[in-house]
């Protein structure tokens, strides 16, 4: 990543906290989903970072902030090295044409009542964006952009099959020429051969209007495909931050090896000889998040009370490449610790 | 079947179609379907959404709901033909020898009763437990599903526990009886990778332990390659390619199989375009009479659209439906 240029997205020191509502005749302390707590990153110009953890980690969470559809409790979001927080009427909309989605379900996301032509022309609708006769020729150039025919405008969704929804979906982030597109999970509602229309579809657009793309998601083989680099993040904390190849040939934190090992591929070769690393237990609740490093109680690498204990900080181990993780300290963990970690073992 | 096999078949499925008359259109969604499983086998089904994987499974417990109908061909379990039986027998069989998990745990779950009651229920049914016997059972059984503390887990509503948790809970209830086959529907499709392969692990064990023969359906060839012993490819309603499942992921020799594998990402290898597989899949009320993969094929010629194509067993264990298979 040049550091000359500002990245197009910067977040520092990101909190989201969604407040519990306890029951009428339970007056315990006010209790809150810490769903993310304290991450920073940058997303590059032109970059697709690919944003990966598991249900409750946090990683929608912080997509829906960087779009203005929730608020964070505290930190920043900076666009084009401007925060995002506290924008006039106008400079909001101004940022909302910029910044596009591409939702996870193509079933519910497409209005039934609408045809698809009038759902990819809503936001240039509400925009003031190609007025008149332009609007339909923009609507059909978007349909072929995305690999429907121009005739297709006049259908509805139900006429379409799953990955066609998809592209409808992609014409529609697309019609205001943003600079940015969120894709939260676009291919896991959608069948292999679907899938993988979706993603050459992503990868070209992004080339083509040089987009700069957060995708979150799941599945770290989607990721590999289309990232520049990655963001692993555990309940509500970023774990490794990496470029793409560098994460899945140098991964650093016991968290990343155990996803990494427990993506399925086809290819019974990799499968017979990797190492299979099987995390212990669930993940733990984000109302109550372990202390120390949040992972401590699943780690296949704990090295003894400094886990428990001591919440490590995220940094950068190899140039570009930064986890939060006790074993990549700074100086030497303490002989005692490592002592008490083989003790426990034993 | 030949009795040449090493292991005697547990369950055996033979020429399977399953039909669903609706108002004005017959929808064919299994279609001459064969594949036998094994004691001690995991085999694997597979294919994408539509191609009749979960009904062809349903039809083994003559679960298929109305209006289909299974309008032809066999399924014999241990030697007895499954669909002469009456449906009181198949309510003893049901959950007792033959269980099944699955996609969703949370809609299979009664909400009103609690866990051990839920795993209990099956124990005093079949087994004539008492509650108290089959509480204590209960714990057993969520020992040996993995859940840590078990005892304190069978006072909980399903909604009080997590995803992986109430799939496990569901795995326990289809074990409580002893199953000399498993039928799981895609069940870890909703469940974050970490917690798959814990499930995966688990009934691996499991298979080692109790022996029993495993029908696991799966959209995800990644799955199948985890977990399976032998797969069948499914496409529109029929078998086009069975086999061990390193020779059918390694060399596939149907072109759908091909395909399918080639429209994966795959790990490591992320410079290497996806293919993905163009046009759709054919409509299963308006079939085509020739193979229904061949107007997507790359290597279909006019003989495959004329007339319906066998399945053709090698004598390596495996079986093709194409005229023109690779290798």
């Amino acid at each position: 990543m040049p550091a000359a240029t500002t990245p197009l997205i910067q977040v520092k020191r990101l909190v989201k906290h969604f407040p519990v509502r306890r029951g009428f005749l339970d007056r315990g302390p006010a209790a809150a989903v810490r769903a993310v707590d304290d991450i920073s990153f940058d997303i590059g110009s032109g970059e697709t970072v690919g944003l990966v953890g598991e249900s409750g980690c946090g990683k929608t969470t912080t997509g829906r902030m960087i779009m203005k559809l929730l608020a964070p409790t505290s930190g920043d979001i900076l666009f084009d090295g401007q925060p995002i927080g506290g924008l006039s009427f106008e400079q909001e909309r101004a940022y909302r044409r910029q910044v596009q989605m591409v939702f996870q379900d193509p079933f519910s996301s497409l209005n039934p009542r609408m045809t698809v032509g009038s759902i990819i022309g809503y936001p240039m609708r509400i925009q003031n964006a190609y007025p008149g006769a332009a609007r339909d020729a923009r609507i059909r150039e978007l349909l072929e952009l995305v690999g429907l025919s121009r005739y297709q405008a006049s259908w509805y969704p139900h006429e379409f099959s799953g990955g066609e929804r998809q592209r409808v979906g992609i014409a529609t982030a697309l019609a205001l020429n943003p600079k940015f597109i969120f894709c939260d999970e676009p291919v896991s509602s959608l069948d292999v051969s679907a899938q993988a229309q979706i993603l050459n579809l992503l990868k070209d657009i992004r080339s083509e209007f040089s987009l700069t793309i957060l995708m979150v998601t799941h599945n770290l083989s989607v990721v590999e495909y289309l990232a520049d680099r990655v963001v692993v993040m555990y309940l509500g904390k970023i774990v490794e931050v990496a470029r793409t190849a560098d994460l899945y040939q140098e991964t650093l934190h016991p968290y990343s090896k155990a996803l990494v090992s427990a993506i399925p591929t086809p290819d019974p070769d990799v499968e017979r000889s990797r190492e299979q690393i099987i995390l212990r237990g669930e993940i733990p609740s984000p109302l109550d998040p372990p202390s120390g490093c949040r992972f401590h109680t699943r780690c296949q690498s704990f090295i003894g009370d400094v886990c428990r204990d001591v919440e490590p900080d995220l940094r950068e181990v190899r140039p570009g490449h930064f986890t939060a993780c006790h074993l990549y300290a700074e100086r030497p963990v303490s002989a005692s610790a490592v002592a008490g970690a083989a003790g426990q073992l034993a | 079947m030949t009795a040449a096999v090493a292991a005697p078949a547990l369950l055996e499925v033979e020429d399977l179609h399953t039909h669903f008359q609706l108002k004005n259109k017959l929808v064919r969604a299994v279609n001459g379907v064969s594949f036998a499983v094994r004691r001690g086998e995991i085999l694997g089904i597979a294919g994408e959404s539509g191609a009749g994987k979960s009904v062809a499974c349903l039809s083994i417990l003559r679960l298929v709901p109305n209006p289909g109908r299974i309008v032809r061909g066999g399924i014999r379990f241990t030697g007895q033909d499954l669909l002469a039986k009456s449906e009181r027998e198949m309510r003893d069989l049901r959950g007792q020898t033959v269980s099944m998990v699955f996609e969703d745990p949370l809609n299979s779950l009664d909400p009103a009763f609690k866990v051990g009651d839920l795993i209990g229920e099956a124990l005093t049914l079949h087994k004539g437990l008492s509650r108290r016997d089959a509480w204590k059972k209960a714990g057993e059984l969520l020992r040996l599903v993995g859940i840590p503390d078990p005892d304190r887990r069978l006072d909980n509503y399903p909604h009080e526990l997590s995803g992986g948790m109430q799939q496990r809970v569901m795995i326990a209830i289809a074990l409580s009886c002893d199953p000399a086959l498993l039928i799981a529907d895609n069940p870890t499709t909703a469940l974050d990778v970490t917690i798959q392969i814990q499930i995966l692990d688990l009934v691996k064990q499991l298979r080692d332990r109790l022996g029993m023969g495993v029908l696991w359906i799966t959209h995800d060839l990644g799955v199948v390659a985890k977990l399976c012993d032998r797969v069948v490819i499914m496409y529109a309603g029929e078998v086009m390619e069975e086999g061990d499942v390193y020779g059918v992921l390694k060399r596939p020799r149907h072109p759908y199989t091909r395909r399918l594998i080639d429209a994966l990402p795959k790990l490591g290898r992320p410079e290497q375009r996806l293919m993905p597989i163009e046009g759709r899949p054919p409509d299963p009320a308006n079939l085509p009479s020739g193979c229904p993969f061949a107007p997507r094929c790359y290597k279909a010629q006019p003989a495959c659209e004329e007339r319906a194509v066998p399945l053709v067993q090698s004598g390596d264990g495996r079986a093709v439906r194409c005229l023109f298979p690779e290798d």
